[in-house]
């Protein structure tokens, strides 16, 4: 192409463009001070990192937020460095790390006032149950407005747990001690209630019958999740691990459920997400108007269902999980998601977080369930108005920059408008990252992008990186004026959590 | 066909250079994926003292000379919100009215400190301890400085005191503004920073004029003569000197003192004034270095036997700890400036000093001399960085006479980076800069809201040890005004 041939074409081009820039209004590129998310560092230092943050919104009043993080020294006290994984010596430094008293905590953040101002503390679950660390955290709100935070607390305090050896390929004791734990909040999380165990380890009694969990590391209770139903007020915690029905060689990943119905300070059977006929791993979960509903890959069903696995299934709950009337769920049209929706591993998201299949349900409209699932460089969102007998086409609710891969996703529904939003990452080649939002002001029928970042995370520094580990997620919550992100970042030269918010005009 | 293919390409070339950043509405938005790799740097950073409650700016740091690994930072850290003391409009900075509830408020501006003793591996926080010692509301202008012994000291300007008498807050509002009833405090460690001894004064708005130098005339009104202290250790012979700005002369002008203390701050001299009635100027924070202490400012007037036309640059040399000083005119070589100028004393060379100018807002020249000031060389291009003007800037010696400069380059919007560059001559030659902020930081008006109470931020400084660059500045990044830690080897260089 001539100079002159090029500049020509980009005259026309420009003069067409602008021209329906100026038809439709639409806002040019924005400089630096026009973004149209608020965005900051919440919780981390150059000491001790904050990562797979979770954000809610207090129902009861939106300007009551509340932020937790897995917060991990990023040197030893020692002064050691994590050993990048793989490499000699990683198995002796994370078995160093885990001794640690301390080494893991949770982080707190709680505004009053709509996120003008933070109040910061950290979790007394290693105090009150003589653990080394509470990891992967958690944090919910109840429909009365009671806030909650939880975190996996384990690991006898100093190298006690040890005593009983470690895995040869990660470190991980072989029996940890702890299990997962929850507090309470009833004045807007100025104080806190003692821990509570939800999913202790080594309680085998606790599961419904039938259900063997496997002891190991910590399975069954890994990477906890918090849900609750704004018209019951039953509250949901979930964990994972594997488990066997009959034969202990051949347990399975699944996804455990443990409900409670006064606020946490007592818990039902533990039951597993999915069944012997609806057999699935990992996948999301949410709750509303007396539904506890569950959305996994599946990788067998019931034969007379012609289904074709891994295929995904959409199940309701009015008992805690103790039976569940499953469905299937149309796949997506092209490039179906079962492979992704089926994945396990640390790094699967249970609850409507993370990767895998998400679910949320409406608290303001029952019945209505939306289900994210990827199609290779989108997120597509089916949604079913009638409790998952029917299901809309899927609708386009993200989709990637060409080249980008998906990192961490998250949906929810607002609690009182029925607003949709999801967060998502998009991973760059060299492995820099952003974070980008959508939302559907209508229940989820269609759906607008807004960027969260202002710029680009760099990819993790291993030298203040949370030690290598705590990123296995980022959240989302929506009230009636904002759409409230919180996710990992190296922006500020160490991972650290970002609060981000855009307000929902902006959708 | 051949129309639209055209077409095509001229949309998508426009796209591809003016589309950039903006979501559409309905669809995911464009690919902001770097186009191409990731550039690599020399230099380690990350924010080291802010939140998103309480920011941090103007930031000061020391290398212990007798323990690299021992770094100590100190920042202004403000609230950036306080109830009652709403931020001005545009660029108006805050009422008078919420300047005076911002300072009443207490802890509303405090100055934080970050110390490390393992060469900022891991670092340790602690707030100034001169508020509830002295009950005042707020510290600012933190400072750090390290003694000839390892002796370390943390300082601030500590002022509007708890309870304010009604007198006194009527005093506050005068515009000048009154009298603010402050002083410069600092407290000292000498087990490297692990205890700290009791707050004591330096210098304040308590001094009477028999606490000043024969000839010293203070305007005693305002932070006179206590705003923006700085500690300055003379390592050869282990006095320390702490200078503070105010207004003094006749007629009164902007003026700086300073006192001397040979017992790391237990006792002090009487308090000297860098200018004097015949050579009277702004400025001249004064340097310290084997057994002398200099200073350079702008004079407004000189004796008329100097023949000097004034404004006019003035060096001045002390072999008194600043009792007396043997001030002249300077005059620069080439087409140097006649005003303006910044000093550094080279610890390393007795009678080496390196002076820093800024010209046209966009070169650091530095011009060097071996001879106490008698005779000039350069200058030497210490900075520049085509297409953006120098914000803020410092230079410092390192213990064996490297001499090294940081600036933040500034955006035509007002986005910055920061940047150092040493000199391993003393002050002749500089390296080509480097960057040391891995990303851009916004403007501060961006940041408004989370901007450090649009307050605290009034410099950014460096210091050398005989490995590295250390480096603080103010930047926004982190969606809120915090101080950044970042250093580089001067094998980098």
């Amino acid at each position: 192409m001539t100079q002159n041939r090029f500049w020509s074409a980009v005259v026309v081009g420009l003069t067409v463009v602008s021209a329906t820039v100026l038809l439709s209004q639409t806002a040019a590129p924005p400089r630096t001070e026009a973004f149209k998310s608020d965005e900051y560092l919440l919780l981390g230092s150059p000491n001790r990192g904050a990562g797979e943050p979770m954000v809610f919104v207090n129902p009861k009043d939106s300007k009551n937020i509340i932020v937790v993080a897995m917060a991990t020294l990023n040197h030893l006290p020692t002064g050691e460095s994590p050993v990048p994984r793989g490499q000699p010596g990683t198995v002796e430094i994370r078995v160093k790390e885990l001794s640690t008293p301390d080494g893991s905590r949770t982080d707190i953040a709680v505004t009053h006032d709509g996120g003008k101002t933070w109040e910061f503390s950290e979790d007394n679950f290693r105090k009150v149950f003589n653990m080394n660390r509470c990891s992967d955290s958690f944090a919910g709100s109840g429909p009365d407005g009671t806030l909650y935070v939880g975190c996996l607390a384990y690991l006898y305090r100093g190298a006690a747990a040890f005593a009983g050896g470690f895995m040869p390929n990660n470190g991980e004791a072989k029996n940890p001690g702890g299990g997962t734990a929850i507090a309470w909040s009833m004045d807007k999380g100025k104080t806190w209630s003692e821990p509570k165990w939800v999913h202790p380890l080594l309680s085998p009694q606790l599961y419904a019958p039938g259900v063997h969990p496997v002891a190991d590391q910590v399975a069954p209770v890994d990477r906890p999740y918090f849900a609750a139903d704004g018209r019951t007020g039953t509250i949901y915690v979930t964990g994972t691990g594997p488990a066997y029905t009959d034969d202990p060689a051949t347990p399975r990943g699944r996804t455990f459920i443990r409900a409670s119905h006064d606020q946490g300070r007592t818990w039902g059977v533990i039951y597993p997400m999915d069944s012997e006929d609806y057999q699935g791993g990992r996948g999301g979960f949410s709750a509303a108007h007396g539904f506890l509903a569950v959305a996994f890959g599946a990788t067998k069903v019931p034969a007379n269902l012609n289904a074709q696995c891994p295929c995904t299934v959409f199940g309701t709950s009015k008992d805690d999980g103790k039976t569940f009337n499953y469905q299937l769920v149309p796949e997506l049209p092209a490039d179906p998601a079962a492979t992704d929706a089926g994945r396990g591993g640390r790094g699967g998201g249970g609850g409507g977080f993370g990767g895998g299949a998400m679910l949320a349900a409406d608290p303001t409209k029952e019945g209505r369930y939306a289900l994210a699932r990827q199609s290779r460089d989108k997120l597509m969102v089916s949604l079913t108005e009638d409790g998952g007998k029917t299901w809309l086409p899927p609708v386009l609710a993200a989709q990637l920059p060409a080249g980008a891969t998906f990192g961490h996703r998250a949906m929810k529904y607002s609690a009182t408008t029925g607003t949709l939003a999801l967060l998502w990452k998009a991973t760059y080649a060299d492995r820099s990252y952003d974070m980008w939002s959508s939302a559907s002001l209508d229940g989820g029928r269609s759906f607008k992008t807004v960027r969260v970042s202002h710029s680009v995370s760099p990819p993790l520094n291993l030298e203040r990186g949370n030690f290598g580990f705590g990123d296995d997620l980022a959240t989302v919550d929506v009230d009636g004026e904002y759409v409230h992100m919180v996710w990992g970042d190296n922006r500020s030269g160490f991972f650290g959590t970002w609060y981000g918010r855009v307000p929902l005009v902006n959708y | 066909m051949k129309h639209t293919k055209w077409l095509f390409v001229g949309i998508t070339a426009y796209m591809a250079v003016f589309g950039g950043g903006s979501p559409a509405y309905g669809q995911p938005g464009p690919n902001n994926a770097p186009s191409t790799p990731a550039p690599t740097y020399k230099s380690e950073e990350y924010l080291l003292i802010g939140d998103a409650i309480r920011g941090s700016g103007e930031p000061i740091i020391v290398v212990s000379p007798k323990n690299p690994n021992i770094i100590l930072v100190g920042a202004m850290a403000n609230l950036h919100y306080v109830e009652g003391a709403p931020l001005g409009v545009g660029q108006e900075r805050i009422s008078v009215e919420s300047r005076v509830k911002y300072r009443n408020t207490p802890g509303s501006s405090i100055s934080t400190y970050a110390i490390t003793h393992d060469r900022g591996r891991t670092w340790r926080f602690f707030n100034d301890p001169f508020r509830d010692h002295f009950k005042m509301n707020g510290t600012a202008d933190a400072f750090v400085g390290a003694g000839k012994d390892g002796t370390l000291f943390i300082g601030a300007m500590n002022f509007f005191p708890l309870n304010a008498s009604p007198e006194m807050l009527e005093l506050e509002k005068e515009p000048r503004p009154g009298l603010l009833f402050g002083a410069t405090d600092i407290a000292w460690s000498i087990d490297d920073g692990k205890t700290w001894s009791t707050p004591t004064h330096v210098m304040g708005q308590y001094n009477k004029q028999e606490d000043y130098a024969p000839g010293v005339k203070p305007v005693f009104l305002g932070k006179t003569p206590y705003d923006r202290p700085f500690l300055i250790t003379d390592h050869s012979t282990g006095t320390i000197y702490i200078p503070g700005s105010g207004s003094g002369g006749e007629p009164p002008h902007g003026e700086t003192f300073f006192r001397a203390s040979r017992d790391n701050g237990k006792t002090w001299s009487p308090i000297y004034s860098s200018d004097s009635l015949d050579y009277p100027g702004g400025g001249g924070r004064p340097v310290a270095a084997n057994g002398v202490v200099a200073v350079a400012y702008n004079a407004s007037s000189a004796p008329a036997s100097t023949g000097a036309k004034c404004p006019c640059l003035v060096f001045g040399l002390s072999r008194d700890e600043g009792k007396t000083f043997d001030r002249h005119i300077v005059t620069l070589p080439g087409n140097g400036p006649v005003t303006g100028g910044t000093l550094a004393a080279d610890q390393s060379h007795p009678g080496r000093f390196a002076l820093r100018t800024i010209t046209a807002r966009t070169e650091m020249q530095v011009y060097l001399t071996d001879d106490y000031g008698k005779t000039w060389t350069g200058p030497a291009v210490a900075a520049r960085v085509p297409g953006t003007t120098i914000g803020k800037s410092d230079m410092a010696y390192s213990p064996r006479g490297e001499l090294a400069v940081m600036w933040t380059a500034v955006n035509p919007d007002g986005t910055y980076t920061a940047w150092s560059a040493v000199s391993h001559d003393g002050g002749s030659k500089f390296s080509e800069p480097l960057q040391v902020s891995h990303g851009t930081s916004p403007p501060r008006s961006s940041i408004k809201e989370r901007g450090n109470n649009w307050d605290g931020d009034d410099l950014a400084s460096v210091t050398a040890d005989n490995d590295f660059v250390h480096i603080v500045w103010a930047d926004g990044r982190a969606g809120f005004l915090g101080s950044w830690y970042g250093r580089v080897p001067l094998s980098a260089y």
